[in-house]
């Protein structure tokens, strides 16, 4: 059996070592250890100043905080005469979606702002919202816990006016008019983009949000 | 009865365990620990690069030629040559690649320029202690310094909200595996047309905050141990520790969360860097976590759960 004291086994085999060379300690030993101290530094100077997202970046925060991937959502509304429709299927934009939500930023927002303006779209009420068939399983139990919120409210308090829904329209592609027939085409005056986070509270042992950036832009 | 030495034999697992301690003691000398720590890098390289295409083209061409010819793993061209190519990929998409993406690109330089020093295996020795040592050490600060890290929110949150560690959750907190799954469902609901700022119910319990408690102190004291362990100066107090430090941490966080990339470059990294003393046990202890983390990841263990 081969021991410390036997030659080496064959299939790793190797070639004697070149000769040795000379590169100063602090390149070989340091560098790469330098940039990454360096890197972390940076990243958690983002993440306090640009809301860059703890678990990306290089700084080692995953597993630190909830504000990780998927906490974070996007929302746009359209800005109309009649009010503010959410936009159920937001258009590929030219800008990653991850990199927008991972760190965002004004200038960010503003362009998926004025991009999404450059799109017709379609609004629909609530209640047509809830009368379509083809709707995803995720906007079906959002409707559904619309429902419910509002049976608990009127069995709480017959007197009181109901709950408002949520979203109260919601705005499609005009593209999809043949999949959803019945709805009103849009005056956009004014796109608003929001970037959002959903942390946990603890002590009420439920979900909590919070918006991380903002921007509204009017469109004339 | 006799008992001369000639007669009395060793059982057989204590012959087994010579043998392989042996063949280890042969990987673990320096110039074949090299290789072994070059090895190990490729295949991390090959088995989870980013989607880049130009990445890809570079780090797949570079890898699969230094499998194929194996002088060319001691060649520092190769290594800064693909930790070019890592840096354009990353470069790209740095604020979305996971931080072990960040990890296995210093470590491509650190081998290259380890190529480049008189002593390769002692200078990498070094360069892996230091860049173990910093990233658990910031892990640590992120813990530190984030808002619901250590009022137990996280895990608690996490065990709730993470599919992976539903039925721990259920097991641990006695709460029945469908109210997890339910809030679970009402969570991903927030990415389509949802109301964020409507709160959603976590169905926690106090057993279940307990273990969060738990969890969270365990971690940041066994990063933190890891941290201390790998900075400390060679060969004195807590270094002495290191290996067992970092294996407790392997073998206690991949099988729960397996992020396979990270547990392969610390693997990696902790060969390279393995204690003289005993190096063939810590060099066959990192390369077994190395093939575990991998099985463990396919393996449909909740199948074989009680809960």
């Amino acid at each position: 059996m081969p021991t410390l004291h036997s030659p080496p086994l064959g299939p790793l085999s190797m070639p004697p070592a070149p000769r040795p060379r000379r590169f100063p300690r602090w390149l070989t030993v340091y560098l790469a250890p330098a940039l990454l101290v360096v890197v972390a530094c940076v990243q958690l100077t983002l993440v306090r100043t640009h809301d860059l997202l703890p678990w990306k970046g290089g700084g080692f925060g995953m597993f630190s905080t909830l504000d990780r991937p998927g906490a974070r959502l996007l929302r746009v509304w359209l800005i109309t005469p009649e009010g503010e429709a959410l936009v159920a299927s937001p258009p590929e934009y030219d800008v990653q979606k991850l990199r927008l939500i991972h760190m965002p930023n004004t200038a960010l927002l503003d362009d998926v702002a004025r991009q999404t303006a450059r799109y017709e779209w379609l609004v629909y009420t609530y209640d047509q919202l809830a009368a379509m068939n083809d709707l995803s399983k995720e906007m079906r139990r959002q409707i559904l816990r619309n429902a419910a919120r509002q049976r608990v409210a009127s069995e709480a308090d017959s007197s009181a006016p109901p709950l408002p829904v949520y979203p109260a329209a919601v705005a499609f592609p005009a593209s999809q008019q043949w999949m959803k027939p019945g709805g009103v085409a849009a005056e956009v005056t004014g796109v608003r983009v929001e970037v959002w986070r959903v942390l946990y509270d603890p002590d009420r042992r439920e979900s909590r949000a919070e918006v991380v950036a903002e921007t509204a832009v009017a469109i004339p | 009865m006799d008992s001369s030495p000639d007669t009395v034999r060793a059982p057989w697992w204590m012959a087994a365990y010579r043998t392989v301690l042996d063949r280890l003691a042969v990987l673990a000398a320096p110039e074949r620990r090299f290789e072994l720590v070059g090895l190990m890098t490729l295949l991390l390289l090959l088995l989870f690069p980013e989607n880049i295409w130009y990445l890809k083209v570079g780090v797949y061409g570079l890898s699969i030629l230094a499998i194929l010819h194996r002088p060319l793993l001691r060649s520092p061209a190769l290594w800064l040559a693909l930790t070019f190519f890592l840096v354009a990929g990353h470069a790209r998409s740095w604020f979305y690649i996971d931080n072990h993406k960040f990890l296995i690109t210093y470590w491509c330089l650190a081998v290259g320029l380890a190529r480049l020093a008189a002593e390769p295996m002692q200078t990498l020795r070094h360069s892996a202690r230091y860049l173990i040592g910093l990233a658990f050490l910031f892990a640590v600060v992120a813990k530190l310094l984030s808002p619901d890290y250590l009022s137990g929110a996280f895990f608690e949150g996490m065990l709730l909200s993470d599919v992976r560690f539903a039925r721990v959750a259920s097991f641990v907190g006695g709460i029945p595996l469908q109210n997890i799954q339910f809030s679970d469902l009402a969570r991903l609901d927030l990415a389509e047309i949802g109301d964020p700022a409507f709160p959603l119910p976590y169905p926690s319990s106090g057993r279940l905050s307990a273990f969060a408690f738990v969890l969270t102190w365990w971690t940041l004291f066994i990063e933190l141990a890891v941290a201390l362990a790998f900075l400390w100066p060679e060969d004195r107090g807590l270094s002495r520790w290191r290996d067992a430090v970092l294996l407790v941490f392997m073998i206690t966080t991949y099988p729960i969360a397996p992020v396979i990339g990270f547990a392969w470059v610390l693997a990696a990294m902790g060969v390279a860097q393995a204690s003289t003393q005993r190096s063939a046990r810590w060099t066959g202890l990192y390369v077994a976590t190395y093939l575990a983390v991998m099985l463990l990841a396919y393996v449909p263990v909740a199948r074989f759960l009680p809960f």
